[in-house]
């Protein structure tokens, strides 16, 4: 890399500020004074606000707390045996897992798609740019509102009037179809979204690359299968883990869009953790499910990750 | 220059551990801060109590501008100020409650449901039995733990079968008299004239869980002899499984009711798809005639009521014998409840609180508060003022004249939302009714332990 007067500039800098920390490095209180300097306020936000509520948490699934009583009997591990025993939560968890792996496909399938369509130089791309990114502005708790109206309302119109088979009755009302609702919603809020990462990723690979791969004879197909897509991994990467966690621990679409129902039949995981806790009383159990299913998010995502890293390559 | 930045650099660090350290003791700051600004605009306080001010818990949110209102009378009259917050959007009485006490900022006053009080008032609420309201319907529509009273009824909420009467006088050509319809057969043939009279679908059946579960199903236990005590020993007998639900008399003729009913459903064809607002408006506006639910659905309804139209409410009728007391009375229950705190609240705050509590029933302005702004069914006798909505003039007749079956609070938390889904499946045709008993017992055996 060249040797640019800016940088030395930076690097007098450096030097300076060195000298300034030597100086005081003798003694410990004055390491700590300088760490407590810049790290300090971080850092008490983070165990006050993560860390605490983390370990107080983890407190309370060995106790049968009711969520309010003054005394919280300890009861060592029968919350775990408890949620072992809870046929609903592994349900839903089984459940929410399906609802995932649709969604992540989905999601990420139609916004490389957009992303691709709006990258390749069409008449009025910013215009639909910002058209394909606004329902993510939507607050889940209001998008599922609209979507209740046009699944149980203006669909159900829309087929008695054509006599379509499909719409003359409400999704909402049919598991199944409640279960696909929620994963159109889903997709529909999120795509917007990863389609902004996906451009990102597309207007990041080097022109160069591309174009040596158009002297060398590629068509567009291989140039797009071998140089673009190793190239954008990391765009790949965050999407997925983004998408995997948020549609994890989906609760507002849940409530607001089918409430869980009909029957119970779409309740997901983040939902049956909430009612076991505050409408069942059973903080413990409740917690204890929360801390599992944070486990099971925590391993998908780190392994998700660590995966796509090796996939990375450098231009 | 480099002074100045570090001094910047303080300040900014200054102000975001204080900003974390407010985020803390908001509740307190808050409610200190606009307490201190309520006392400051009213000049004209009593010196004697000036200096007491008390909190209030409001869990119905449609009335909090005219409890806020009404505070501000109160102070005016007695000095005393209450500062009334209601839950947050969205979420229940219990949980607002449980953050506050995790607080250490309870209110004063905690207007609560039933199954609250039972499970918390022991612990954190003080004893009202020797108040003078008690004796006044306090103690038959409060709650009551061992014998001590600890929650003063707010309002009175009853429920069963709205009718049109209107409509209904219209479409036969007969007066309408509730009061002839005592038994699922007399309903069932007024139905059959209303069909063919042209009205295709007489009676709305909602598909909320609340209204399935809360609602419907607990009439059962409500209804095995119209006590409370009754309605425990039931649930009771079904944790331990000596209560078989399918041989119960009373499970049966209620949802033989139900069977009959869903024939009518004006949702009948999809059952699980009907709409809240579209069910009030069918029976406001005459599409229909009947809807189960309860005098808050006034709320709805008035919206697509107009004035000549007559409605109220008639208890869920069964093919028992004409006498039978379900045929007679209404299920109607002090639905929302206020405790008084004893863990944080001085003597003198309690006191005070009492002393609001008798003002709402004794004297003439807090009455006209419970009936005139708030539109309530009060629970007192001696309160003569008529109430406003039509629903509501039929469950007080029904108080006054003492044909109310007790309530019953012993429901679990999450009962209305399980077995909520279980009537769900029943009303769609998922289930049969020897499965929707299994289910029913498969959740009481459960709470067992």
């Amino acid at each position: 890399m060249a040797f640019s007067p800016s940088l030395f500039r930076k690097n007098s800098k450096i030097s300076a500020l060195k000298g300034m920390v030597q100086m005081n490095e003798k003694t410990l209180a004055a390491k700590t004074k300088t760490f407590l300097m810049f790290a300090g306020p971080a850092v008490f936000v983070f165990i006050a606000v993560l860390i605490v509520p983390l370990i107080y948490g983890v407190y309370l699934t060995f106790t049968s707390w009711d969520g309010i009583s003054n005394n919280k009997p300890f009861v060592g591990l029968n919350n775990y045996i408890e949620v072992f025993k809870d046929k609903e939560f592994w349900n839903s968890l089984v459940l929410t897992l399906k609802y995932v792996a649709v969604s992540v496909v989905f999601i990420n399938l139609i916004a490389f798609i957009l992303a691709f369509f709006v990258t390749s130089g069409i008449k009025g791309q910013n215009f639909l740019r910002a058209g394909f990114f606004t329902p993510n502005l939507i607050g889940g708790v209001v998008l599922g509102f609209i979507w209740r109206f046009v699944f149980a309302r203006a669909l159900v119109s829309f087929g008695t009037a054509f006599d379509i088979d499909i719409f003359s009755t409400s999704w909402l009302s049919d598991p199944q179809k409640a279960f696909w609702a929620m994963i159109i919603v889903t997709t529909w809020q999120y795509s917007g979204y990863m389609m902004l990462i996906y451009i990102a990723g597309l207007m990041g690979v080097p022109k160069d690359l591309t174009e040596a791969a158009s002297i060398d004879g590629a068509t567009g197909f291989q140039a797009t299968r071998h140089v673009v897509l190793p190239m954008m991994v990391p765009s790949f990467v965050i999407c997925l883990f983004l998408s995997i966690t948020r549609c994890f621990m989906v609760y507002d679409l849940n409530l607001s869009l089918t409430e869980g129902g009909p029957f119970a039949a779409t309740r997901m995981v983040a939902m049956h953790v909430y009612k076991k806790a505050f409408e069942a009383k059973q903080y413990g159990t409740g917690q204890a499910e929360a801390l599992i299913l944070f486990i099971i998010v925590a391993i998908i995502g780190i392994t998700q990750i660590t995966l796509g890293k090796r996939k990375e390559v450098e231009a | 220059m480099k002074k100045n930045k570090k001094i910047a650099a303080i300040i900014a660090a200054g102000t975001f551990a204080a900003a974390a350290l407010a985020g803390c003791s908001n509740g307190t700051a808050s409610s200190e801060s606009s307490s201190s600004s309520s006392s400051s605009s009213s000049e004209t306080s009593k010196a004697s109590s000036s200096s007491v001010s008390i909190t209030m818990l409001n869990s119905k949110m449609e009335i909090q501008p005219q409890l806020e209102e009404m505070a501000k009378k109160y102070k005016e009259q007695t000095g005393v100020s209450i500062e009334v917050y209601s839950t947050a959007n969205g979420a229940s009485p219990a949980e607002t409650i449980a953050q506050k006490y995790a607080a250490g900022d309870p209110p004063t006053l905690a207007m609560l449901d039933g199954t609250d009080i039972l499970t918390i008032a022991k612990e954190k609420a003080i004893d009202l039995s020797s108040e003078k309201w008690a004796s006044d319907g306090g103690s038959t529509y409060g709650i009551s733990i061992d014998g001590t009273l600890y929650s003063f009824p707010f309002c009175i909420e009853g429920r069963g079968l709205i009718y049109n009467k209107t409509i209904i006088e219209k479409l036969t050509g007969k007066e309408f008299n509730p009061d002839s319809i005592k038994s699922m057969d007399a309903l069932k043939k007024l139905m059959d004239e209303l069909v063919a009279a042209g009205m295709e679908h007489p009676m709305v059946i909602n598909k909320e869980d609340w209204s399935l579960g809360a609602h419907y199903l607990a009439t059962v236990y409500e209804e095995q002899d119209g006590t409370a005590a009754g309605a425990y020993k039931f649930t009771e007998g079904l944790k331990k499984g000596t209560e078989k639900l399918i041989e119960n008399k009373r499970f049966n003729t209620i949802m033989d009711t139900f069977d009959m009913l869903k024939e009518y459903n004006i949702n009948k064809a999809d059952p699980m798809a009907a709409d809240y607002d579209l069910n009030a408006s069918y029976v406001a506006e005459g599409k229909s005639a009947f809807w189960f639910n309860g005098n808050w659905a006034w709320a709805e309804i008035s919206e697509y009521v107009d004035d000549s139209t007559e409605m109220g409410i008639m208890p869920l009728v069964q093919n028992t014998s004409e006498d039978d007391f379900a045929n007679n009375r209404l299920c109607a229950s002090g639905s929302k409840q206020v405790m008084i705190d004893k863990i944080k609240a001085t003597p003198e705050q309690q006191q005070a609180a009492k002393d609001f509590l008798n003002w709402l029933v004794y004297d003439e302005a807090g009455q006209s508060v419970l009936v005139n702004d708030c539109s309530l069914v009060p629970a007192f006798k001696n309160i003569t003022l008529e109430v406003k909505d039509p629903l509501g003039q039929s469950i007080k007749k029904y108080v006054d004249a003492g044909n109310t079956v007790e309530g019953f609070n012993g429901c679990p938390g999450d009962h209305w939302s399980t077995l909520g889904a279980s009537m769900q499946k029943y009303l769609a045709g998922q289930i049969d009714r020897a499965g929707l008993a299994s289910e029913v017992e498969a959740y009481w055996a459960k709470q067992a332990k």
